[in-house]
Protein backbone atom coordinates (compact mmCIF):
# COMPACT_ATOMS: atom_id res chain seq x y z
CA UNK A 1 0.00 0.00 0.00
CA UNK A 2 1.59 3.29 -1.17
CA UNK A 3 2.03 4.97 2.31
CA UNK A 4 -0.17 8.17 1.00
CA UNK A 5 -2.97 5.54 1.63
CA UNK A 6 -2.05 4.67 5.10
CA UNK A 7 -1.99 8.41 5.98
CA UNK A 8 -5.48 8.96 4.16
CA UNK A 9 -6.81 5.74 5.82
CA UNK A 10 -5.62 7.13 9.17
CA UNK A 11 -7.02 11.04 8.36
CA UNK A 12 -10.53 9.33 7.31
CA UNK A 13 -10.69 6.69 10.51
CA UNK A 14 -10.13 10.14 12.79
CA UNK A 15 -12.93 11.77 10.80
CA UNK A 16 -15.56 9.00 11.05
CA UNK A 17 -14.62 8.74 14.75
CA UNK A 18 -14.99 12.35 14.79
CA UNK A 19 -18.39 12.54 12.28
CA UNK A 20 -19.45 9.47 15.38
CA UNK A 21 -18.96 11.81 17.87
CA UNK A 22 -20.96 14.53 16.46
CA UNK A 23 -23.90 12.11 16.13
CA UNK A 24 -24.09 10.38 19.30
CA UNK A 25 -23.63 13.76 21.00
CA UNK A 26 -21.95 12.08 24.33
CA UNK A 27 -20.06 15.36 24.80
CA UNK A 28 -21.05 18.41 24.04
CA UNK A 29 -21.44 19.16 20.31
CA UNK A 30 -19.35 22.96 20.87
CA UNK A 31 -16.87 20.88 22.36
CA UNK A 32 -17.03 18.14 19.96
CA UNK A 33 -16.40 21.03 16.51
CA UNK A 34 -13.33 22.06 17.97
CA UNK A 35 -11.75 18.73 18.00
CA UNK A 36 -10.29 19.08 15.09
CA UNK A 37 -8.66 22.47 16.03
CA UNK A 38 -6.97 20.85 18.75
CA UNK A 39 -5.38 18.08 16.75
CA UNK A 40 -4.39 20.17 14.40
CA UNK A 41 -3.20 23.06 17.02
CA UNK A 42 -1.33 19.89 18.67
CA UNK A 43 -0.04 18.38 15.84
CA UNK A 44 1.87 21.73 15.13
CA UNK A 45 2.92 21.86 18.86
CA UNK A 46 4.55 18.14 18.72
CA UNK A 47 6.44 19.25 14.94
CA UNK A 48 7.96 22.10 16.81
CA UNK A 49 9.00 20.49 20.24
CA UNK A 50 10.84 17.50 18.05
CA UNK A 51 12.33 20.31 16.09
CA UNK A 52 13.29 21.95 19.66
CA UNK A 53 14.54 19.17 21.65
CA UNK A 54 16.25 17.98 18.50
CA UNK A 55 17.98 21.68 18.23
CA UNK A 56 18.85 21.29 22.02
CA UNK A 57 20.05 18.13 21.97
CA UNK A 58 22.27 18.15 18.39
CA UNK A 59 24.88 15.89 18.79
CA UNK A 60 28.59 17.71 18.43
CA UNK A 61 31.70 16.45 18.33
CA UNK A 62 33.94 19.21 18.57
CA UNK A 63 37.02 16.99 19.56
CA UNK A 64 36.64 14.68 16.21
CA UNK A 65 37.57 17.50 14.49
CA UNK A 66 40.58 18.31 16.23
CA UNK A 67 41.78 14.49 15.84
CA UNK A 68 40.72 14.80 11.95
CA UNK A 69 43.28 17.64 11.97
CA UNK A 70 45.75 16.53 13.72
CA UNK A 71 45.64 13.34 11.33
CA UNK A 72 45.50 15.78 8.40
CA UNK A 73 48.56 17.83 9.09
CA UNK A 74 50.53 15.04 10.19
CA UNK A 75 49.74 13.25 6.88
CA UNK A 76 50.21 16.16 4.78
CA UNK A 77 53.68 16.98 5.99
CA UNK A 78 55.08 13.91 5.70
CA UNK A 79 53.31 13.95 1.99
CA UNK A 80 52.28 16.88 0.04
CA UNK A 81 55.54 18.85 -0.03
CA UNK A 82 56.80 16.07 -2.44
CA UNK A 83 55.56 13.49 -5.03
CA UNK A 84 57.71 11.46 -6.03
CA UNK A 85 58.90 10.81 -1.74
CA UNK A 86 55.08 10.86 -1.22
CA UNK A 87 54.63 7.04 -1.82
CA UNK A 88 57.40 5.87 -0.43
CA UNK A 89 56.68 7.48 2.73
CA UNK A 90 53.56 5.81 2.77
CA UNK A 91 54.93 2.77 1.79
CA UNK A 92 57.14 2.67 5.30
CA UNK A 93 53.82 3.92 7.58
CA UNK A 94 52.68 0.69 5.99
CA UNK A 95 55.17 -1.34 5.85
CA UNK B 1 35.54 -12.49 12.67
CA UNK B 2 36.10 -15.28 10.82
CA UNK B 3 32.84 -14.17 8.45
CA UNK B 4 35.00 -10.95 8.48
CA UNK B 5 37.53 -12.51 6.54
CA UNK B 6 35.79 -14.84 4.73
CA UNK B 7 33.34 -11.79 3.34
CA UNK B 8 34.90 -9.33 0.72
CA UNK B 9 33.55 -5.22 0.92
CA UNK B 10 33.74 -3.34 -2.34
CA UNK B 11 33.90 0.38 -1.18
CA UNK B 12 33.05 2.55 -3.43
CA UNK B 13 34.30 6.54 -3.33
CA UNK B 14 32.79 9.07 -5.87
CA UNK B 15 35.29 11.72 -6.58
CA UNK B 16 35.34 14.93 -7.84
CA UNK B 17 38.60 17.34 -6.96
CA UNK B 18 39.71 15.54 -4.11
CA UNK B 19 43.38 15.17 -4.81
CA UNK B 20 44.22 16.23 -0.86
CA UNK B 21 41.67 14.03 0.35
CA UNK B 22 42.21 11.01 -1.38
CA UNK B 23 45.44 9.56 -0.38
CA UNK B 24 44.69 9.97 3.56
CA UNK B 25 41.34 8.52 3.10
CA UNK B 26 43.31 5.40 1.19
CA UNK B 27 45.82 5.29 3.89
CA UNK B 28 42.99 5.28 6.81
CA UNK B 29 41.28 2.55 5.10
CA UNK B 30 43.89 0.10 4.93
CA UNK B 31 45.06 1.04 8.58
CA UNK B 32 41.86 0.43 10.03
CA UNK B 33 40.90 -2.73 8.01
CA UNK B 34 43.74 -4.70 8.06
CA UNK B 35 42.44 -7.94 8.54
CA UNK B 36 39.29 -7.61 5.53
CA UNK B 37 38.96 -8.62 2.24
CA UNK B 38 38.46 -5.31 0.84
CA UNK B 39 38.65 -3.61 -2.96
CA UNK B 40 38.09 0.22 -3.17
CA UNK B 41 36.45 1.79 -6.22
CA UNK B 42 37.66 4.99 -7.19
CA UNK B 43 35.23 6.55 -9.66
CA UNK B 44 35.91 10.28 -10.42
CA UNK B 45 34.19 12.64 -12.85
CA UNK B 46 36.77 13.64 -14.47
CA UNK B 47 38.30 15.68 -12.05
CA UNK B 48 40.87 19.01 -13.22
CA UNK B 49 43.34 19.00 -10.30
CA UNK B 50 44.98 15.35 -11.04
CA UNK B 51 42.89 13.21 -8.49
CA UNK B 52 43.15 10.41 -11.21
CA UNK B 53 46.79 10.58 -11.09
CA UNK B 54 47.27 10.62 -7.41
CA UNK B 55 45.00 7.45 -7.49
CA UNK B 56 47.31 6.37 -10.14
CA UNK B 57 50.42 6.41 -8.05
CA UNK B 58 48.26 4.72 -4.80
CA UNK B 59 47.77 1.75 -7.45
CA UNK B 60 51.48 1.14 -7.52
CA UNK B 61 51.77 1.30 -3.91
CA UNK B 62 48.77 -0.87 -2.89
CA UNK B 63 48.48 -2.40 -5.90
CA UNK B 64 45.47 -2.46 -8.82
CA UNK B 65 43.41 -5.29 -7.43
CA UNK B 66 43.06 -3.07 -4.26
CA UNK B 67 42.47 0.17 -5.92
CA UNK B 68 40.38 0.44 -8.63
CA UNK B 69 40.24 3.62 -11.00
CA UNK B 70 36.95 3.78 -12.46
CA UNK B 71 36.95 7.29 -13.89
CA UNK B 72 34.35 8.69 -16.06
CA UNK B 73 34.27 11.58 -18.47
CA UNK B 74 32.69 14.39 -16.29
CA UNK B 75 30.50 15.39 -13.01
CA UNK B 76 27.15 12.82 -13.91
CA UNK B 77 25.88 12.75 -10.04
CA UNK B 78 25.82 10.72 -7.43
CA UNK B 79 23.03 8.21 -7.84
CA UNK B 80 24.96 6.95 -11.69
CA UNK B 81 27.72 6.88 -9.65
CA UNK B 82 27.16 4.42 -7.45
CA UNK B 83 25.62 2.27 -10.30
CA UNK B 84 29.08 2.33 -12.20
CA UNK B 85 30.84 1.72 -9.71
CA UNK B 86 29.01 -1.36 -8.66
CA UNK B 87 29.53 -2.83 -12.17
CA UNK B 88 33.04 -3.09 -11.02
CA UNK B 89 32.48 -4.81 -7.44
CA UNK B 90 33.36 -7.53 -6.72
CA UNK B 91 32.89 -8.12 -3.23
CA UNK B 92 28.89 -9.67 -1.25
CA UNK B 93 29.11 -6.22 0.12
CA UNK B 94 29.00 -2.68 -0.85
CA UNK B 95 30.45 0.11 1.51
CA UNK B 96 29.55 3.46 0.42
CA UNK B 97 31.03 6.62 1.42
CA UNK B 98 32.18 10.46 0.87
CA UNK B 99 35.85 11.15 -0.34
CA UNK B 100 36.39 13.99 1.51
CA UNK B 101 36.86 12.72 4.84
CA UNK B 102 33.99 13.87 6.45
CA UNK B 103 33.23 10.01 6.92
CA UNK B 104 36.14 8.76 9.04
CA UNK B 105 37.37 5.24 7.86
CA UNK B 106 37.67 4.35 11.33
CA UNK B 107 33.98 3.33 11.56
CA UNK B 108 34.48 0.64 8.90
CA UNK B 109 34.48 -1.85 11.36
CA UNK B 110 31.56 -1.38 13.34
CA UNK B 111 29.81 -1.23 10.18
CA UNK B 112 31.19 -4.60 9.31
CA UNK B 113 31.01 -6.16 12.64
CA UNK B 114 27.31 -4.70 13.08
CA UNK B 115 26.68 -6.08 9.94
CA UNK B 116 27.59 -9.76 10.88
CA UNK B 117 25.91 -9.12 14.28
CA UNK B 118 22.90 -8.77 13.00
CA UNK B 119 22.61 -10.21 9.48
CA UNK B 120 21.16 -6.93 8.30
CA UNK B 121 20.99 -5.71 4.52
CA UNK B 122 21.53 -2.58 5.07
CA UNK B 123 24.05 -0.78 7.93
CA UNK B 124 23.70 2.59 7.90
CA UNK B 125 25.45 5.29 10.12
CA UNK B 126 24.01 7.73 11.75
CA UNK B 127 24.67 10.69 12.98
CA UNK B 128 21.67 11.86 15.20
CA UNK B 129 22.13 9.08 18.39
CA UNK B 130 24.66 9.00 21.50
CA UNK B 131 28.09 8.69 20.06
CA UNK B 132 27.37 10.33 16.79
CA UNK B 133 27.55 13.75 15.87
CA UNK B 134 28.18 16.74 13.46
CA UNK B 135 30.90 19.27 13.42
CA UNK B 136 30.61 22.33 11.18
CA UNK B 137 27.24 23.23 11.26
CA UNK B 138 26.00 26.59 12.25
CA UNK B 139 22.67 26.96 14.14
CA UNK B 140 20.53 27.48 10.47
CA UNK B 141 21.79 24.30 9.02
CA UNK B 142 21.04 22.32 12.24
CA UNK B 143 17.67 23.69 12.36
CA UNK B 144 16.99 23.51 8.67
CA UNK B 145 18.64 19.86 9.66
CA UNK B 146 16.05 18.94 12.30
CA UNK B 147 12.90 20.26 10.74
CA UNK B 148 13.55 18.26 7.85
CA UNK B 149 13.87 15.12 9.77
CA UNK B 150 10.56 15.47 12.06
CA UNK B 151 8.99 15.98 8.46
CA UNK B 152 10.42 12.64 7.06
CA UNK B 153 9.98 10.77 10.07
CA UNK B 154 6.13 12.41 10.50
CA UNK B 155 5.40 11.27 7.09
CA UNK B 156 7.03 8.83 6.08
CA UNK B 157 8.10 6.54 9.27
CA UNK B 158 11.09 4.96 7.63
CA UNK B 159 12.34 3.74 10.99
CA UNK B 160 15.90 5.07 10.43
CA UNK B 161 16.77 8.07 12.67
CA UNK B 162 19.37 9.27 10.05
CA UNK B 163 18.11 9.56 6.62
CA UNK B 164 19.96 11.67 4.84
CA UNK B 165 23.77 9.89 5.37
CA UNK B 166 25.82 8.65 2.73
CA UNK B 167 27.88 6.81 4.67
CA UNK B 168 25.96 3.40 4.42
CA UNK B 169 26.72 -0.81 4.07
CA UNK B 170 24.78 -2.67 1.03
CA UNK B 171 24.33 -6.65 0.81
CA UNK B 172 25.43 -6.02 -2.61
CA UNK B 173 22.18 -7.71 -4.38
CA UNK B 174 20.39 -5.66 -2.20
CA UNK B 175 21.87 -2.53 -3.82
CA UNK B 176 21.32 -3.27 -7.15
CA UNK B 177 17.98 -4.08 -6.44
CA UNK B 178 17.44 -0.84 -4.52
CA UNK B 179 19.22 1.23 -6.69
CA UNK B 180 16.84 0.57 -10.11
CA UNK B 181 13.88 1.73 -8.73
CA UNK B 182 15.47 5.37 -7.15
CA UNK B 183 15.15 8.64 -9.21
CA UNK B 184 16.33 11.06 -6.89
CA UNK B 185 19.25 13.09 -7.76
CA UNK B 186 21.58 15.04 -5.37
CA UNK B 187 20.37 15.44 -1.86
CA UNK B 188 17.22 13.24 -1.92
CA UNK B 189 18.84 10.25 -3.69
CA UNK B 190 20.38 8.92 -0.10
CA UNK B 191 16.41 9.33 1.63
CA UNK B 192 14.93 7.54 -1.44
CA UNK B 193 17.33 4.78 -1.29
CA UNK B 194 16.81 4.01 2.45
CA UNK B 195 12.68 4.66 2.04
CA UNK B 196 12.39 2.25 -0.45
CA UNK B 197 15.19 -0.24 1.11
CA UNK B 198 12.54 0.29 4.06
CA UNK B 199 9.34 -0.63 2.44
CA UNK B 200 10.94 -3.41 0.11
CA UNK B 201 11.47 -4.76 3.82
CA UNK B 202 15.46 -5.15 3.85
CA UNK B 203 16.31 -5.28 7.08
CA UNK B 204 18.60 -1.76 8.24
CA UNK B 205 20.52 -1.64 11.05
CA UNK B 206 22.29 1.92 12.52
CA UNK B 207 25.40 2.52 13.64
CA UNK B 208 26.49 5.90 15.37
CA UNK B 209 29.25 7.74 13.29
CA UNK B 210 30.68 11.87 13.56
CA UNK B 211 30.04 14.13 10.38
CA UNK B 212 32.89 16.77 10.32
CA UNK B 213 31.81 19.32 7.60
CA UNK B 214 35.42 20.45 6.78
CA UNK B 215 34.04 23.61 4.60
CA UNK B 216 32.75 25.64 7.62
CA UNK B 217 29.90 28.06 6.80
CA UNK B 218 29.24 27.25 3.27
CA UNK B 219 25.49 25.86 3.88
CA UNK B 220 24.79 23.37 1.36
CA UNK B 221 21.30 23.89 1.90
CA UNK B 222 19.78 27.17 0.29
CA UNK B 223 16.40 27.28 -0.77
CA UNK B 224 16.28 25.39 -3.86
CA UNK B 225 17.49 22.39 -2.00
CA UNK B 226 14.46 22.70 0.44
CA UNK B 227 12.13 23.20 -2.39
CA UNK B 228 14.07 20.13 -3.71
CA UNK B 229 13.56 18.10 -0.59
CA UNK B 230 10.00 18.71 -0.27
CA UNK B 231 9.58 17.50 -3.78
CA UNK B 232 11.44 14.36 -2.96
CA UNK B 233 9.14 13.93 0.18
CA UNK B 234 6.45 14.19 -1.57
CA UNK B 235 6.95 11.89 -4.34
CA UNK B 236 8.13 8.98 -1.99
CA UNK B 237 4.75 9.38 -0.24
CA UNK B 238 2.53 8.74 -3.34
CA UNK B 239 5.22 6.46 -5.14
CA UNK B 240 6.32 4.07 -1.81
Amino acid sequence: MKHIVKILTLLVTLSALWVGLLQASIIPKSYTWLLPLYFIVSLGCYGLLMVGVGLMQFPTCPQEAILLQQVCTKFHSLTIVDHDSCFVVLDILLL
Amino acid sequence: MEEMEKNKYSIIIPTYNERLNIALIVYLIFKHLSNVNFEIIIVDDGSPDGTQEIVKQLQQVYGEDRILLRPRPRKLGLGTAYVHGMKYASGDFVVIMDADLSHHPKYLPSFIQKQIETGASIITGTRYVKDGGVHGWNLMRKLTSRGANVLAQTLLWPGVSDLTGSFRLYRKSVLEDVISSVVSKGYVFQMEMIVRASRKGYQIEEVPITFVDRVYGTSKLGGSEIVEYLKGLLHLLVTT
